[in-house]
């Protein structure tokens, strides 16, 4: 993206982002594609949060579908899910810490992804873009003592959070860099129309997975990280909540695991007796032949759910043929672009890193 | 027989050995390159990850900067078609020959020195003031706005420092009562001056840290906002000389921190003036101790904004440097020294 | 207008061109503070483009459940509407890109340069159904 500034001195009058480089037809190339080729295709702008583009697709179509998905897929979705969230978080917080300066941050936060994306190669075949969730359920089953290793890498996480604090968010430049700096108001804030950890640190407590329980949600205990002040400085501490908050999450979704299919049975009958008994023995799915050319039900069907970075919208529009007729996917950094505008106006020249790190603003992710 | 021996006496002679070999040009060379491979191996080990590692494996990669040297001998410098050409390539020559010429002032020993002065403590800062008018021209002859805003910056900046250094160096000064080096240095055989007057001690690690743009003051350099500041349009063999002389400024300003506060080339604190060799190197190694401690500060911090970093030299380093003369005067009046 | 429940937090509403603005308010009112998404949606044999606003709350706990949707038709040859930014300025970049994409002007929406495409793209709104995709090595 382009950031146009108009300065007086150092103070910053006029601001205009001005987005679009990154534009890959997301949108019209998935009117070409069949239902199933369009997952590849949503998880590729949005990095590295891939999982969330993933569900939120895969729960607007069987909306169409009309299909029950059993509850172990459900949970395994959540799990997912919940460690690529990690991911974007740590990302997030990698990207900030190089637009402020501290090299240290950066090089951290990103060295502590690879836990994590170790566990996602071990068990789903890729390390970031996985293509994990298919309509009916999930493509693989947890690999044995699986659940061994997730919480030696969620009890590493731990640790490292507090190594963080130590040398981040606790450091007295990082706090004189980013108090005050870039303050989005909480009667602005709903207003604009901004989402995900932004909206939370400015005040409004609104997190899809509260409001509208998708998966298993409902069943699970977190708390929602809400700060007031809505500056870069609550920004930075709702993400490293909210890592905290899912590496709890994780824990739980691991102790209820429930045992049984991780495939819907409306398909599972109709896959192949011997390729069936191939999955049933490694825990690998096998599709079956009517995936090649999914015709769901004509209509509408929208779905949302919270990525790492914030909402994310989905709305298909299906006319009944194995391709659809209209796709649309709003992603959060596309509704957090407006927030440049109103938070640097009044600000120095040199708070535009802290406050595009602060967003963290992904260009692929907005321009799709 | 006599020429190689009047070339010998020659070359032994303080004003030729120390500009030349030791502090001086040769010194310099090495240390420079040790120091740059010392920031980025420690860097790398805190983030970690390797830092240098593939020339000259056995060692750590130790001589990267030979080949970085080579790498960007041997690379075309691109002269932009609307710079100021002359100043373009003469900013940057004279940047750090200005940064290096103070070590002509300082002594390895009490009786060995290139300068017979009793004005030695001032020459050394003084010299250096002249360093940052060149970033300044360095930046307008540049002719992009990134530039300009990188040279405005060190412009405020060097408003900010010079200040506070010069006035912990006159405190210094009224606590040894004499302004060349090689009495301070011989005066503190019992007490360093860091112990004396720490405060003096503090505010000069400050503006040494803010000078040589050391972060948490990277300020004009700063990567994620200006690119790279004054230097952006800067390529080739003038690239290596506008990022080397902040470290040749560092090198120098740790030698003076050295003698003025650490009690020079007295190690402990008995004296010792047997030949130039042993003081030099013990004043060469309590240099690297500052030298060390200077360059560790990249992994500990972020950059601080510009009027931040102003707010703190004029609030707090200003205001520690007349403290620290009042203590010095109090000093002076107890009859300490 | 018509009112349809698709399931139960998804509503549907089929408004007018010229009411779009009226309503809009009313739920601005009744405590809908957001656009979540504008859509367009392009019937070539029916001559017409459909324009989908979807609305939803941050602040009301209630409302926030339901995501409702605002559909109208637009004539294919000259799809203007007036912009909603007046009332939800959330709208913005939504309808910047339909007007990018689609060839929808929202009248209202201060003169801008284009969002996602270059400036001198040749050829007509890429969403639209009568813009085919050139692919490598077999169209173009």
């Amino acid at each position: 993206m382009r950031l146009v500034a108009e300065v007086d001195g150092d103070i910053i009058i006029a601001f205009e982002p001005n987005i679009g480089y990154v534009h890959r037809a997301v949108e019209k190339i998935a009117e070409t594609k069949t239902y199933l080729q369009i997952i590849p295709l949503v998880e590729r702008p949005m990095l590295p949060d891939t999982a969330s583009a993933n569900l939120g697709y895969i729960l607007a179509l069987e909306k169409l579908l009309d299909v029950e998905i059993p509850q172990r897929a459900q949970y395994l979705r959540m799990l997912l899910c919940e460690m690529s969230r990690i991911h974007s978080h740590l990302y997030g917080l990698g990207i900030f810490g190089n637009m402020i300066g501290s090299s240290t941050m950066f090089e951290w936060a990103f060295a502590d992804r690879e836990p994590f994306l170790e566990l996602t190669q071990q068990w789903t075949g890729a390390r970031l873009t996985a293509s994990f969730m298919v309509p009916g359920g999930v493509r693989r089953d947890l690999p044995p003592d699986f659940t061994g290793k997730v919480l030696k890498a969620v009890a590493y996480m731990e640790q490292r959070l507090k190594d963080y604090d130590k040398i981040f968010v606790n450091n007295p430049v990082t706090i004189a860099r980013l108090n005050g700096v870039g303050v989005i108001k909480k009667s602005e804030a709903a207003r604009l129309g901004i989402v995900g950890p932004n909206l939370r640190a400015s005040g409004v407590a609104y997190d899809t997975r509260k409001v509208e329980p998708y998966c298993a949600y409902g069943d699970v205990d977190f708390e929602l990280v809400v700060r007031e002040e809505g500056d870069c400085y609550a920004r930075l501490l709702v993400r490293r909540e909210e890592m905290k908050q899912s590496i709890k999450l994780i824990r739980q979704i691991l102790d209820k695991l429930p045992s049984g299919p991780f495939f819907a049975e409306k398909y599972a009958k109709l896959i192949n007796p011997k390729m069936k008994a191939l999955m049933d023995q490694s825990g690998i799915l096998r599709f079956p032949a009517v995936f090649s050319s999914l015709k769901p039900a004509k209509g509408d069907a929208i779905s949302r759910v919270e990525a790492g970075r914030g909402e994310l919208f989905y709305y298909i529009v299906s006319d009944g043929t194995a391709q659809p007729y209209r796709f649309r996917m709003v992603t959060p950094s596309f509704k957090n672009v407006i927030a440049f505008k109103s938070a640097l106006l009044g600000a120095r020249l040199a708070d535009v890193p802290s406050v595009y790190g602060s967003l963290d603003y992904f260009p692929p992710e907005a321009d799709r | 027989m006599g020429i190689i021996e009047t070339l010998w006496q020659i070359l032994t002679s303080p004003p030729v050995f120390i500009p030349l070999i030791f502090p001086g040009f040769v010194t310099l060379l090495i240390v420079l390159l040790l120091l740059i491979w010392f920031e980025r191996k420690l860097t790398a080990k805190v983030q970690m990850r390797y830092g240098p590692l593939y020339i000259f494996k056995a060692f750590g990669g130790i001589i990267q900067m030979v080949a970085d040297l080579l790498k960007y001998l041997f690379s075309e410098f691109i002269v932009p078609k609307d710079a100021d050409k002359k100043v373009f390539i003469l900013a940057p020559i004279l940047f750090f020959t200005f940064t290096l010429l103070p070590l002509v002032a300082i002594p390895i020993s009490s009786t060995f020195t290139a300068t017979q002065s009793d004005l030695t403590l001032i020459l050394v800062p003084a010299i250096g003031t002249l360093a940052p008018l060149m970033v300044i021209l360095i930046g307008w002859s540049s002719n992009n706005k990134y530039s300009f805003i990188g040279s405005l910056r060190e412009g405020y900046i060097m408003m900010t420092y010079e200040i506070p250094m010069f006035i912990s160096v006159l405190a210094m000064a009224l606590t040894y009562n004499s302004l060349n080096l090689i009495e301070i240095a011989n005066k503190q055989t019992g007490l360093w001056g860091i112990v004396l007057n720490p405060l003096a001690a503090i505010t000069f690690f400050g503006t040494l840290l803010m000078t040589t743009a050391r972060f948490p003051f990277d300020i004009s350099e700063a990567e994620s906002e200006i690119v790279v500041g004054p230097y952006t349009e800067y390529s080739g063999i003038v690239f290596v000389l506008c990022l080397g002389a902040p470290y040749v400024k560092l090198y120098v300003l740790s030698l003076f921190y050295s003698i003025v506060f650490l009690g020079g080339w007295n190690p402990l604190f008995w004296p010792l003036n047997t030949n130039p060799i042993l003081p030099g190197l013990a004043l060469l190694v309590k240099g690297a101790i500052i030298m060390a401690l200077a360059v560790f500060m990249r992994t500990i911090y972020p950059r601080y904004r510009l009027d931040q970093a102003l707010r703190l030299g004029w609030h707090k380093l200003f205001v520690l440097s007349i403290l620290s003369v009042i203590l010095s005067l109090v000093l002076f009046g107890l009859g300490v020294l | 207008m018509s009112i349809s429940v698709v399931y139960p937090t998804y509503l549907s509403a089929v408004v007018e061109p010229s009411k779009v603005v009226e309503i809009a308010q009313k739920l601005n009112s009744m405590g809908f503070d957001h656009v979540k998404s504008v859509t367009g949606i392009d019937f070539l044999e029916e001559n017409k483009i459909v324009v989908v606003y979807h609305v939803s709350s941050f602040e009301d706990d209630e409302l926030a459940q339901f995501i409702l949707e605002l559909k109208t038709s637009v004539d294919r040859l000259n799809p203007r509407i007036k912009s909603l930014i007046e009332i939800w300025p959330s709208a913005e970049f939504p309808e910047r890109e339909t007007t990018d994409l689609m060839g929808v002007t929202f009248d209202g929406q201060p003169k801008k340069e284009r969002l996602m495409l270059i400036d001198n793209f040749e050829g007509g709104p890429p969403l639209r159904k009568d813009f085919k995709l050139k692919t490598e090595g077999i169209d173009a």
